[in-house]
This record gives structure tokens, C-alpha cells and sequence, in this order.
């Protein structure tokens, strides 16, 4: 296919494609098709100049105009100061990754520029503080020069405003009702007294006035819909959230990065469900605790990260073998060792399904958005009960520090599930231990229920005494493993626990689970629309597996491949062991997320497009495409636009 | 009919060699259990691993035998879940002070109310023989022996539980010998009836690998009224007493539980003491 061909296909399919592809410097002519309620904006600066402050009032603005948002952040190492940026997706429906380029790069320092300035669609709108040098990177993009540091400096009072110097310019230039953001400086500022709101005040209009006049030529606009009832959900919030839900009781852990705010939130908001939390000495002395505290009869968890689950293994198997409950979050970040503590990996699975000595059974779930990490973190004590099991709970960075909007579920609408007590007549002649046919036995609860018993990690027989006996260990093996049929048969019954995506018929099949299903679920959608089929299986539950499912998503789609951020396809792996099926791999091991571009180009790679024909289309998908979206019909028109051909939205990356 | 020690005597046979101290340490429990009529529905006695750690196996009670060094994370999420359970962890010196070592400051300076039993033979039994934290140089400490794993001279200084312990802020140390059955009973007893972390070192020897009975007979000097418990200088200096074993309640002193800590959390926390609604918690992430 020839370039024009390419061109002319993707007209058909909505996207016009631009006329700059020599290179030229790009000016948008009059009148615009503006891209409503659709934009991917980048603020990057450092850790002390409010960069972050600037991204969740822009959020929270968003979330207020009644759109979607996905933000993710990245904070520097280092305590104070070092490049930090927050990245806010808007959509008219829920975005479910970062995206891939940005259509908005807004730079407080030259050092932040330097960082962030390749990743910038090479059309996109940069806006950039004067300190910034800028180069031929981007040649091609809409440049605003502001000089927001001095603005601020001179005129609003001092470097700290600059964060509403910043938040002025952006909103003037995606016209934005600054009603919106005034209202929040009241809300957010109103208590720190008068001297405070008027500085913000002051420094917000300075920002609109200094871009006003420069809006003409950007390509997005933001046009507020009827404001609806919706959350801004930290994915590590939603955690916190469900385990309250679940009726957790007692909650240990440890500072670890990225899993510390769930210690912190459930710090501050356990014990008003009654529930208590405690900072352990480390991770060991945290899940020693959560497991007496289950064998005291109580729901418990504890959250940690790659590294504290490795000190956790003897007691993941010291749990499986004693058969107590208990929920483990793992916020997977780059390992191996302390490895990356503030980047992106799914790297923990092996370790979570295998970690330990001996043939330890456990449940493994990893969410893969935020509402995810609510409901599954329920599943996932509803597990552990049922099953009296570890469960394993693998979030990871992206998800930890990701907040999305998600609608307020209703409370009352989950199943909670607590584990099997003994009957009065069980408890007659009590067998802690007793061989039942799913494997499953009434656990007593010390206090409550008039009998008692010993746990041990050593093996035991019925009744929970030690016994090292041939019998003994074949018969309780079994027992142990039985319960993970349970799982699987919970997780099948109730069908939540994978999740299908794109098109039934098509030969290509990807695997994925974790937060890399949204950017999959794009590549997927982006890819159909040049004529490329592609299907998802996303699996929540990883161990144990529900095949079945799986089996039949292989029926369907011949060539399967597993994409995961790891660097020995860790599921692809497993899915081979377990299932004896051929499944290919395709992992990214960097530190980043995946995003639907590079996704994108792996599926052309895999449908046997040579460069000389994916590239034209991926560089095209690469850059602003300001035809995206239809503009209004005129009253009275039909609602086909003469130019437009009824031209329909193309997804956007 | 009141509980009588036998009945709280399990069928389970006590794995231990004959003459092993360890025997008395279990019998002192019993006869303590029947003196406060503790009830077993409502005990939790927590073990880490080794020879004394199969304890729980041989009282009726709940019991909790985990791994080796665990035992006082695993009795504090016990407490902290259920403060009307009576908790109580035992394990050897191995346990207590090589693997299980650094959660016994945390476990004192919390001053969890429960009470935790060290016997200490100074040495690794149930592995056969191997050097432990306490046993003595030869300049310092009791039970002095070349082991298998030291079969060319100790080169390591014994640890000083006692002073240990009250360095961590435990709120009640004291020292009992299984040579002493009567007191070993009643030092169960104080221990329980105190409010916050107490802790008993029982010197309980080990009579395959480092036979200590004619040593520590010769050395220990029970406490008799001479000593005042609350003074914590007094008590430092028993324990830094390394050539005499003093028997008996070396310090004591009552301040806040963790139990009565989160009592106050809980209280600020949610002062009406109604159950709150979840749904007002998913309310406060509202956009507004």
C-alpha cells in the first residue's frame, strides 16, 4: 500500500490524515475541527515548585466538567526538589491507561524539558516556562514560551504561585470557565485565611491573562458537560476501601515504597470501623502478626512491596500449610533486590505463585484498573476466607499511585464471605483438620467457640497434632490442594475474574493481566481500525488458573501471545507449565508501562507488516490528529459534514 | 469441679529426653493454670521452633506453634485482634535471641500484655548440639562448652537477657530455674496477673548437649526480699550480674498496654462508638 493508499484508508476510517508528513513546521489552519474532551497533558517540574498541586487541580477541574480522568504520577527519589511530573488524561469515557504520547508538555525548568521533551507528539503543544531551551526535538510542535517563574516572582508574589500561574495559562488556553478553578481555591484555601485565596486568585489571572490571546491555534478544547456524581480514586485508596468493606480487623505492615499509603489510609480510617492498624518492626514481624491475628478469628492483612514479600515467604508457607487466612498486597515495583522502587515492573508473579519451599498452595490476584483494585481487593479476602488460604494481591507502581474517576460503588452490592466456624455438633468432637471432600474444614475461633486446637507449620493430622507420617502428609497434601478447585469454581461461577476484549474471530490473541490491560485494550482498538483484528483475554485470578477459560481463548485464536512487564514472561511461563499450551511472549522491561502505540506496532509486527508500512501509520498515530473529532452539526444540516464525510472518532492514544 | 493441673494435660507425648528441664518448666504451667482456673477456650499459647517450642502441644489450650523466631509478632496479632484472650509465647534461647531477636525490643517497648517464657539451655538441642546466643565464653555467663559448630573455643560473648530486656522497656523481667518448681509456679503466676509484657528467662537445662544443672546450682541466689522489683537501677544491676543467677522477680513496673493504647485510638478515632458508614468514606473522594 502506497502512502496516499495508507491515507486514503485511514480517511475512511475518520482519521484525515495531516499534510505535514515532509516535515514542515505545522500551523493549524482556520477554522478548527477542535478534539473536544480529549487530552493528554504532562506537567513536569520539581518536587518543591508545585508541579504535582498544578496536576490535581487540573484533575479535579476535569473531573468538575463532568469528564473522565486517568492520572498517573511519578515523584522524584529524592525527598525535596529532582524532576517530578504528573501526567491527567481527559476523556468523555473513562481512559484506562496513560496513553501513549502526549498532546500537551507544560515545562517549569530546563531540566524537566530535557527529561520529558521526546515524549511530546511531534505536533503536540509545549508550554514552557523561559528557563526552558528548546530545541529541534520539538521542531514541529505548537510552542508557548510563558514565563511563568518570573510571572510568579515578580507579580504574584513569590516562585510558590507559580503552580496558578501555570494552572491559569493551561485553562485559558483549553478554555476553561476559571468559575471552575476559583471555586476550588475557595474550597481548598478558604480556611488558611484571606491573604491566601487572593495570592491564588492573583496568580491564576496573571496565567490566564499571559496566554490569553495565544488560544486560537490549540487543538483542544474542553467543553464541561452536565457535572455528574463521580470519585478521583487513588488506586491504593481503593485498596484501603475494600478491605475496610471486607470487615478487615487488624492491619500490619511497613513503610515500603509504592505500598505505604495503604498503611497510612487504613491508619487513619480502620479504626474508625473499629479496627486496628500497627507499623511492624519489618515485613516478617507484619505478616507474623497478620497470621495471629486470623488465627485469633479476625479478618487481616498486611501490604507490602517486592522486597517484603521475599522476607514474607516462610510464613506465606507457614499460612498454606496451617490453613490461615490472610490477604497480602503486593504493590509490585522493579526488582530483583531493591531494584527500582519508584518504577513500573509486574515482576512478582513467580514469586508469588512459587515463592517458598515445599508445595505450598495460595490464591494470586493482581487488579488491573482502579474499580479493580475495590472489588478485587473483596475477592480477595472473600479467597482467602473461603479457601483459608494466603491470597497474594499483585497491584503494582502504575496502579499504586494512579487515580482514576470511578462511579461510588454501592457498598451494600458485594458478597463478603467469612471463613467455615464449627457447628455446635462439629465441635463435639472437633477436628480442626478433619478430611472433607473440598478440602474445606471449619476453623474454631480461640474465645468464641468452646473447644481448642493446635496450629503448626509442621505437617498434623486431623486433629492438628504433629504427624510426620506417610498417610499424614499425602492425605493433608491433598487437603491443601483441594481448596484451590474451590477457588477456581467461585472464580468460573461468578465470571468476574477474566475478562474478553476485542474480536472473537481474529487469529491474534493476547494474553495479559495487571494494569497493562487498558493500554492492550487501545493497541487493540487502534490496530482494528487498520484493518487488523486482534482479541485480549485478561486474567485477574493467576493462581489458581482458571483454565478452562484459557483453553478456550487458545480454541478460538491460534497464535496467542502473553504481553507482560517482566523479563522472562513470567505468565507465559506458567500458562506453558501449567496448561501444556504453546503461547509466545512479549515483555517490556524498562521501568515503564506499556503503552498502546508500542502494543500497537507489535501487533503490525505480528500480522507481517513490514516497516515500509507500519511506520507512515504509526508515525501518523504518533501525532496530533486534530480531525478527531466531529464538530457539531449545524441546525438544521442532516448531521453529515460535506467535508467530513460523516467521519466517526478514532481512538486515541 | 475446678481445673486441677492433670487437666490440662494433653494425650501428646512431650518429645523431650529424660532429665530435660524443660519437663518442670511444662508441670510449673500446669500447676499455674490451675491456680487462676485459666480457662483453655479462652488461651492462646504461641511457640516458635525448637525443643521447648513444642510446649503448646502438651497443654490444652489453643496453641500456635510457627516458625522458628515468630512467636512474638504472631502472640501480638493474637492480642491485638482479641484483647480478651489470655496470650502467652514460649520458645528456647535460639528462638528468642538469635533468629528471633529483633522483635523482642518492639514486643517490650509496646509492653503487648502478654507474657513471654524464654527457656534457656544455652544451646541448640533439637539440631544436636550447636553453639547459642547464651552460651557462656567461659569468662562470661553459665553453660560454657565447645559446641560442634565452636569445636575450637567460643568466640563469642553470651548475650544478657535480663539486661536486655530491660533496656527494651519491658515492664516486668524476671528469673526462674526448672530446679525450682514451687517458684517457677508462682513467677506464672505474677507474670499473668501483670498488666503489659512480661518476661521470664527459665534457665531449663539441656541434659544430652550441655548439662548445666551442677553449675546453675551452684550459682543461683533466689531473691528474698531484699530486693525492691521497682527499682530499675537495683534490677540492672542483678542482671548485670554475670556470675550469678538471681531467681526470681528482678523488675516491675505497670504503664500503658498497647491493649490500652489502641483503646485510646479507637475512642479518638470514632468517639461516638458507633459502627460509621462505608458509603460516607467512598462520599469524601467525591468530586464536589
Amino acid at each position: 500500500m502506497t502512502q496516499a493508499e495508507l491515507q486514503e484508508t485511514a480517511t475512511q476510517n475518520g482519521a484525515i490524515p495531516t499534510n505535514k508528513s515532509n516535515g514542515a513546521p505545522h500551523i493549524y489552519e482556520e477554522p478548527l475541527h477542535h478534539i473536544i474532551n480529549d487530552v493528554i497533558v504532562r506537567f513536569a517540574g520539581d518536587g518543591g515548585e508545585g508541579v504535582i498541586t498544578t496536576g490535581e487541580f487540573f484533575s479535579l477541574t476535569m473531573a468538575k466538567c463532568g469528564l473522565n480522568i486517568f492520572k498517573t504520577t511519578s515523584l522524584p527519589a529524592e525527598i525535596k526538589g529532582g524532576p517530578a511530573m504528573i501526567q491527567v488524561r481527559v476523556g468523555e469515557t473513562q481512559p484506562r491507561s496513560q496513553g501513549s504520547h502526549l498532546d500537551i508538555l507544560v515545562c517549569f525548568n530546563n531540566e524537566v524539558y530535557q527529561i520529558n521533551k521526546a515524549d511530546l507528539k511531534p505536533n503536540g503543544v509545549l508550554i514552557y516556562d523561559s528557563s526552558c531551551e528548546v530545541d529541534n526535538t520539538n521542531a514541529d510542535a505548537q510552542k508557548y514560551e510563558l514565563p511563568f517563574g518570573e510571572i510568579a516572582k515578580k507579580q504574584a508574589g513569590g516562585a510558590l504561585a507559580k503552580n496558578m500561574v501555570v494552572l491559569g495559562a493551561i485553562c485559558q488556553l483549553l478554555g476553561v470557565d476559571p468559575a471552575l478553578i476559583e471555586d476550588l481555591i475557595h474550597k481548598k484555601f478558604d480556611r488558611k485565611g484571606e491573604k491566601v485565596v487572593s495570592n491564588n486568585l492573583h496568580g491564576l489571572q496573571l496565567g490566564r491573562t499571559a496566554a490569553s490571546g495565544l488560544d486560537n491555534r490549540i487543538p483542544f478544547r474542553i467543553q464541561p458537560g452536565e457535572p455528574k456524581e463521580i470519585l478521583i480514586m487513588p488506586g491504593n485508596d481503593a485498596i484501603a476501601l475494600g478491605a475496610i468493606a471486607s470487615g478487615l480487623k487488624v492491619f500490619a505492615g511497613y513503610p515500603i515504597t509504592p505500598a505505604s499509603t495503604i498503611l497510612e489510609k487504613l491508619a487513619v480510617m480502620l479504626p474508625k470501623f473499629g479496627g486496628r492498624v500497627i507499623q511492624a518492626e519489618d515485613e516478617i514481624a507484619s505478616l507474623g502478626m497478620v497470621l495471629g491475628a486470623s488465627y485469633a478469628g479476625y479478618k487481616a492483612a498486611t501490604s507490602t512491596s517486592g522486597p517484603g514479600v521475599s522476607l514474607m515467604i516462610e510464613e506465606i508457607g507457614l499460612a498454606s500449610m496451617a490453613e490461615i487466612p490472610c490477604v497480602i498486597f503486593d504493590a509490585q515495583r522493579g526488582g530483583p533486590s531493591t531494584g527500582l522502587p519508584t518504577k513500573q515492573e509486574q515482576s512478582d508473579l513467580n514469586i508469588a505463585i512459587y515463592g517458598g519451599h515445599g508445595d505450598a498452595p495460595r490464591i494470586v490476584l493482581a487488579p488491573a484498573n482502579v474499580e479493580d483494585c475495590f472489588t478485587m481487593t473483596v475477592e480477595a479476602f472473600n479467597l482467602a476466607e473461603m479457601c483459608q488460604m494466603p491470597t497474594l494481591f499483585l497491584t503494582d507502581f502504575y496502579l499504586a499511585q494512579a487515580a482514576a474517576t470511578m462511579e461510588e460503588p454501592d457498598v451494600n452490592d458485594f458478597e463478603i464471605i467469612s471463613r467455615a466456624r464449627p457447628t455446635a455438633e462439629q465441635l463435639e468432637n472437633y477436628k480442626r483438620f478433619q478430611l472433607t471432600e473440598n478440602g474445606i474444614s471449619p476453623m474454631a475461633k480461640p474465645y468464641d467457640d468452646a473447644t481448642y486446637y493446635i496450629a503448626t507449620g509442621l505437617e498434623h493430622n486431623e486433629i492438628g497434632n504433629p504427624d510426620i507420617s506417610p498417610a499424614a502428609h499425602k492425605k493433608m497434601s491433598d487437603k491443601r490442594h483441594q481448596k484451590l478447585q474451590v477457588a477456581v469454581d467461585y472464580a468460573v461461577k461468578k465470571g468476574t475474574f477474566t475478562r474478553e476484549f476485542g474480536d472473537p474471530n481474529a487469529e491474534i490473541g493476547f494474553i495479559t493481566w495487571g494494569s497493562t490491560e487498558g493500554a492492550m485494550q487501545e493497541a487493540i482498538n487502534l490496530a482494528s481500525e487498520y484493518g487488523l483484528p486482534a482479541a485480549q483475554l485478561h486474567i485477574l485470578l493467576l493462581n489458581p488458573l482458571p483454565g478452562d477459560v484459557i483453553l478456550d481463548f487458545m480454541e478460538k485464536h491460534p497464535r496467542v501471545i502473553v504481553a507482560e512487564l517482566n523479563y522472562t514472561g513470567q505468565l507465559a511461563q506458567r500458562l506453558r507449565a501449567a496448561l501444556n499450551v504453546q503461547v509466545e511472549s512479549f515483555t517490556k522491561c524498562t521501568g515503564q508501562p506499556f503503552t498502546p502505540y508500542e502494543l500497537l506496532r507489535h501487533i503490525m509486527s505480528l500480522s507481517d507488516w513490514d516497516d515500509d508500512r507500519s511506520e507512515p501509520v504509526l508515525s501518523q498515530v504518533a501525532r496530533v490528529q486534530k480531525q478527531r473529532q466531529v464538530p457539531a452539526p449545524q441546525p438544521g444540516h442532516d448531521g453529515q459534514d460535506a467535508n467530513m464525510g460523516g467521519a466517526v472518532a478514532v481512538s486515541r492514544i | 469441679m475446678p481445673f486441677q493441673p492433670k487437666d490440662y494435660k494433653t494425650d501428646a507425648k512431650p518429645i523431650w529426653c529424660p532429665g530435660c528441664g524443660d519437663f518442670a518448666v511444662l508441670a510449673g504451667l500446669y500447676q499455674a493454670f490451675a491456680a487462676m482456673q485459666i480457662d483453655p477456650t479462652k488461651t492462646v499459647i504461641v511457640s516458635g521452633i525448637g525443643c521447648s517450642s513444642r510446649l503448646p502441644v502438651f497443654v490444652k489450650s489453643y496453641g500456635f506453634h510457627t516458625v522458628h523466631g515468630r512467636t512474638l509478632p504472631v502472640a501480638t496479632g493474637i492480642k491485638l485482634a482479641n484483647p480478651d484472650l489470655t496470650v502467652m509465647a514460649f520458645g528456647g534461647d535460639g528462638d528468642a535471641f538469635a533468629i528471633g531477636g529483633g522483635h523482642i525490643p518492639h514486643a517490650a517497648r509496646r509492653n503487648v500484655d502478654i507474657t513471654y517464657v524464654v527457656m534457656d539451655n544455652f544451646i541448640y538441642g533439637l539440631t544436636k548440639g550447636q553453639t547459642s546466643p547464651t552460651t557462656g565464653s567461659g569468662d562470661i555467663g553459665h553453660g560454657f562448652k565447645l559446641t560442634t559448630t565452636s569445636p575450637h573455643g567460643q568466640y563469642e560473648e553470651p548475650l544478657n537477657p535480663l539486661a536486655m530486656l530491660l533496656i527494651y522497656g519491658a515492664s516486668f523481667v524476671a528469673r526462674g530455674y526448672s530446679s525450682k518448681p514451687k517458684q517457677l509456679a508462682a513467677l506464672y503466676q505474677e507474670a499473668m496477673n501483670h498488666k503489659g509484657f512480661s518476661f521470664i528467662q527459665i534457665l531449663s537445662p539441656c541434659v544430652v548437649f550441655n548439662k548445666t544443672y551442677d553449675e546453675l546450682d551452684a550459682a543461683i541466689i533466689p531473691l528474698e526480699g531484699q530486693h525492691d522489683p521497682t527499682d530499675f537501677q537495683a534490677a540492672m544491676s542483678l542482671a548485670l550480674d554475670t556470675q550469678t543467677e538471681h531467681l526470681g522477680v528482678i523488675y516491675k513496673k505497670e504503664r500503658p498496654t498497647l491493649t490500652d493504647r489502641f483503646a485510646d485510638v479507637l475512642e479518638k478515632s470514632n468517639p461516638s462508638g458507633k459502627p460509621q458508614d462505608l458509603q460516607k468514606l467512598f462520599h469524601s473522594y467525591q468530586v464536589k
